[in-house]
Order: C-alpha cells, then structure tokens, then sequence
C-alpha cells in the first residue's frame, strides 16, 4: 500500500478499520510490540515507528527488558517533524534488543514472521518496521540502520529501506547503538514515498551536532549515469540472490545506464573492523543501563550488586555479548591492537571509497548474500553477522545508500543496494527511482 | 589466559556470565579470532575517523524550556523527595 493507495481507501470516516485490520492481521507476523488505542481525529497518514525511537507517552523498549516499562517524556525529533506534517503514530515495531541483530530473534520479546513466507525471519534489527510495510499496514516506516539493519529487511521483506548519509537525518532521541553508525531511515514501498517521508525528516538539528543540512544535488542525466559494480561480488552469494542481481543489471545495462567494473574493498576485514567499533561504541553507550535512572532495578543493599544484577537479568545474550567485547577492546593494554587498528582501516575504506566515486556515480551490490532464512536457522554470532557482509562496508564510510526490490515477479524476495557519496543522498533518489522505473517495466 | 581476561572484563562491565560461562566464553573467542585480522593495518591516525564531516558545531547559549524534575522521575525504578533513590554507596 502506498501513500497514493492508502489515501485512495482511507478517509475520516473509516480510518479507525485500519487500526481492527492490523490488531486482527498482525496476530500472523508479529511486527508491532505495541499499537496505539485510537487514531487520531484529524485525518492523516500512519506511519510505523521502529521501538528505538522514542515517543513521547507511547512505551520504548528498544525490544529489550531493561527498557520493559519506560515511557519517554519527550520524542525523537524525527516523531516531533513528522506530526507537525500530518503523520501519525500507528504503533511502536518489532526488533532485535537494541537493534543488535539481523533477524528480529534477537527481541526479548517475540520473533517477526516474514509476510512473504511466515517459517521465515523478516530480517533485521528493524524487521517490525520492514513487515508492517510489507504486509500492507501502514504505507510508510521509520527505523534505523547501523550495519544494514533498513536494507536487510527491506530486502528479505521486499519493500524498499533508505539509509540516509550520516547526520542527514537527527538522531536526537533515538536510543543509541553506535554513534558513530546509527541512523534514521525509512521503509515504503516505493522511492516516491520514501523521499516524500525522508524530506520531513531530514535536515539540521540543533540537538544533534553530528546532523546537516544536505546540499541539493545537480540533476542528473541518465545517459551520464555510470554504476560502479565491484569485482568478484557475487562470490558466496546464494544462486537466487546471483540470478536476481544478474538480470538487474542486463536490464539496466539495456536502458541505457553505463556500468563499469570497480575495484572491491575488503569485505571481510570491513565485517572485522565494524565488530570491533561497534561494540566498543555499545559498551560505552550501554553502560547508561544500570538500574538507576530509569529502566528495571533489581533491589539490593550493595551498588556494585545492584548494577549487575539488574544487567545481568534484564539484558539480553546479543548485548551482553557486545558489551564484553567492546569493554575489551576498549581496555588497556588492547586498545591499541584493537580499537586504534581497527580505526585505522576505517579511513582506509572510507578512501577506498572516495577514489571509487571519482568514476562513478553509484555503486551497485546485491544487498544481502541470501534470501531471507529460516527462523532458528542461524545458530552462531559469526554467521548471524555475515548477514550484513554487503550492508556494512558503506556504513564505516557513513554513506547513502538504499535496497530496491530487484525481482519483482518472484515469491521470494531480492534486494539490490545502491550506494552513493556521503551527503548526496538526493542524487541517489533520483537515480533509484530511474532504476525503480526500468526494473518495474522491463 | 584469554579466558581470565574476558571474565574479568565482564566484570568490569557490570556482568555476570557465571551461568553458561564456557558457551559465552567459545562464542566471545570465536569473534575475537575473527576480528584478530585488523591487526594486519599499517600507518598511524592522530583521530578516529569524522563521519558526519561536521567540525566545530556551535550554538546559541541560551536557556530554554525543558523538562520538569516530575517528568525525569516518572521513569526512574524510585525516587524520594525529588531526587532518584539508591542504596547508600558507604
């Protein structure tokens, strides 16, 4: 359902259907943790909210149990523009604990089913946002991305996820992963509705000090498109996801884009530089968590036994997990070997990818290695992480970058992510919504 | 020895992994064998990376609304007297 779509079958007076419709329907998928009561008077359009983002009045848990009865006294900035522009808070979506994780098992509450195929995991962490969309309840959605966490669902769910540049979008009242990586984008089912929820949400915000205000890019001409393709990507990659991603780019080769060869970066040493920085920004973000503020207390006389009963009851094994890795990272004596290398090789992809945007204009992957799995199929961390082996490398640069769906016609779904130079995230629109437009009529 | 430090590490974090130490323990040791290939990098960085491309952001000193002492304790597990509650920490 698109906004078009949704405005078409929705007014004033059957707007309340939609909220029975998804209380009714959602018992399949399981992508919302909460839905609100009753829709506003005022006619508008409904928009899913991922669990991370906090709402004022409207419970926050981030899918974890520390968080279980918070309830935020102020929003997000993006949720303050947002209704300020007609939109509304249908509910509050399902996620991996603190977005840490690529398939919504991660939630400390319940597992998202994937509309497509239900004996399948949505993605993730922001699978809640990505089957709401995909299963036609709401036209559009917010989550957040850190190491693939819009475009892997989006891809498994066959929706479109937009994460834009780093600090084109506020994270002011998001609860935070990793800092330096987290970002706020949007779930819909075209690049027309994408870019339409991205324009009120994006921009300056005072309250964020890492956001800007993106320039406008120079229209660009589709003659004089030219879409990098790395070497050797499809290596490993599942034969589904090899087929889909090969006609891709007969057809765009067809309609006249240019697309060059270009030289790939290291994919699995970006996967090892993003679990070192990561962690160690978790470790230091989630230290907040400790039973005093807010959250979930365990009651006990000694402080340093409070602190850790409370974590370790209330945080989740994925957490946990981050937290030890990161404090050692971090610590003395490795910080060095660890953190400082690992920062190291982040300027080095990040050239990486300045020296391949000089001849091209974006590039172009498969999104995801596989298709969306089988729930309880993915047994250890490691293999869970390969997941996001295409979604990460243009995450330690902060670049744009967004997953389409590729192959249409098929049951199972197929993303294939473009990438484009950090802050030109207006170009890589235009460009997707060209791409959009040759995938959907050939 | 890795073993030693990692639990005294969660220690530090304020973690107990007491229960199911040895499969936390494998688990953690597998990622850091795998991540041990940074070790590889060559070349110095005086700074982490600037992601945003933003440098000395600036803005107004100036008082503005915010929220009231009430709407911070709403959330906090117990509070007395306006203040959050804890354990004395002597």
């Amino acid at each position: 359902m698109t906004i078009a779509e949704f405005k078409k079958k929705y007014n004033k007076e059957n707007i309340q259907t939609l909220l029975t419709k998804i209380k009714q329907e959602d018992t399949k998928f399981k992508s919302f943790l909460f839905v609100v009561d009753k829709l506003p008077n005022d006619f508008g359009i409904p928009i899913a909210i991922k669990d991370a983002i906090s709402t004022k009045g409207i419970v926050t848990t981030a899918g974890s149990k520390i968080l279980e009865n918070y309830i935020p006294p102020y929003s997000a900035t993006v949720i303050n523009k947002l209704e300020n522009s007609g939109y509304f808070v249908v509910g509050k979506t399902n996620m991996d604990e603190f977005a840490m994780g690529s398939s919504t098992e991660n939630s400390a509450y319940f597992t998202t089913k994937n509309p497509k195929d239900t004996s399948l995991v949505p993605g993730g962490s922001s699978g809640g946002s990505a089957t709401a969309v995909s299963a036609g309840f709401v036209p559009v959605a917010l989550g957040t991305d850190t190491g693939g966490s819009i475009r892997q669902p989006a891809s498994f769910c066959g929706v479109v996820g937009f994460c834009p540049s780093y600090g084109a979008v506020s994270r002011y009242g998001v609860i935070a992963m990793a800092s330096s990586f987290d970002q706020v984008g949007v779930f819909a089912n075209n690049i027309k509705d994408t870019k339409t929820v991205f324009d009120i949400i994006r921009g300056k915000d005072e309250k964020d000090a890492t956001s800007f205000d993106l320039p406008e890019n120079a229209k660009v001409n589709k003659s004089e498109i030219t879409i990098g393709v790395p070497k050797d990507i499809l290596q490993g990659v599942s034969n589904k996801v090899k087929f889909a991603f090969e006609n891709s780019l007969k057809t765009l080769k067809h309609s006249g884009f240019n697309l060059i060869d270009v030289d790939n970066t290291d994919l699995k040493q970006a996967l090892a530089v993003y679990y070192i920085i990561v962690p160690s920004e978790v470790s230091s973000n989630l230290a907040r968590f400790d039973g005093v503020k807010y959250g979930k207390r365990e009651d006990l006389d000694d402080l340093i036994e409070l602190y850790t009963k409370t974590r370790t009851k209330y945080l989740g094994v994925e957490p946990k997990r981050r937290i030890i890795i990161g404090t050692y990272a971090l610590s003395a004596g490795y910080n060095d070997k660890y953190y400082k290398k690992a920062n190291i090789l982040r300027q080095q992809v990040k050239d990486y990818y300045i020296q391949v945007f000089e001849k091209v204009d974006i590039i172009l992957t498969p999104t995801t290695p596989t298709t969306a799995f089988k729930i309880d199929a993915v047994q250890t961390p490691l293999e869970m992480y390969l997941a996001d082996i295409f979604t990460i490398p243009p995450k330690l640069a902060g670049l744009a970058t967004i997953s389409i769906p590729a192959n249409l016609k098929d049951k199972l779904p197929v993303g294939i992510q473009l990438i484009a130079k950090h802050k030109n995230d207006l170009q890589l629109l235009e460009i997707s919504e060209r791409i959009e437009q040759c995938l959907q009529t050939y | 020895m890795i073993n030693d430090v990692l639990i005294k590490t969660a220690k530090l974090a304020r973690l107990d992994i007491s229960k199911n130490q040895e499969k936390i323990l494998e688990e953690l040791e597998s990622i850091l064998d795998y991540v041990q290939v940074v070790n590889k990098a060559e070349g110095d960085l005086d700074q982490n990376v600037n992601i945003s491309g933003n440098y000395n952001v600036f803005k107004q000193d100036k008082v503005k609304a915010s929220l009231s002492t009430k709407q911070i304790l709403s959330n906090a597990p117990k509070s007395k007297n306006g203040y959050i509650e804890i354990e004395g920490i002597f």
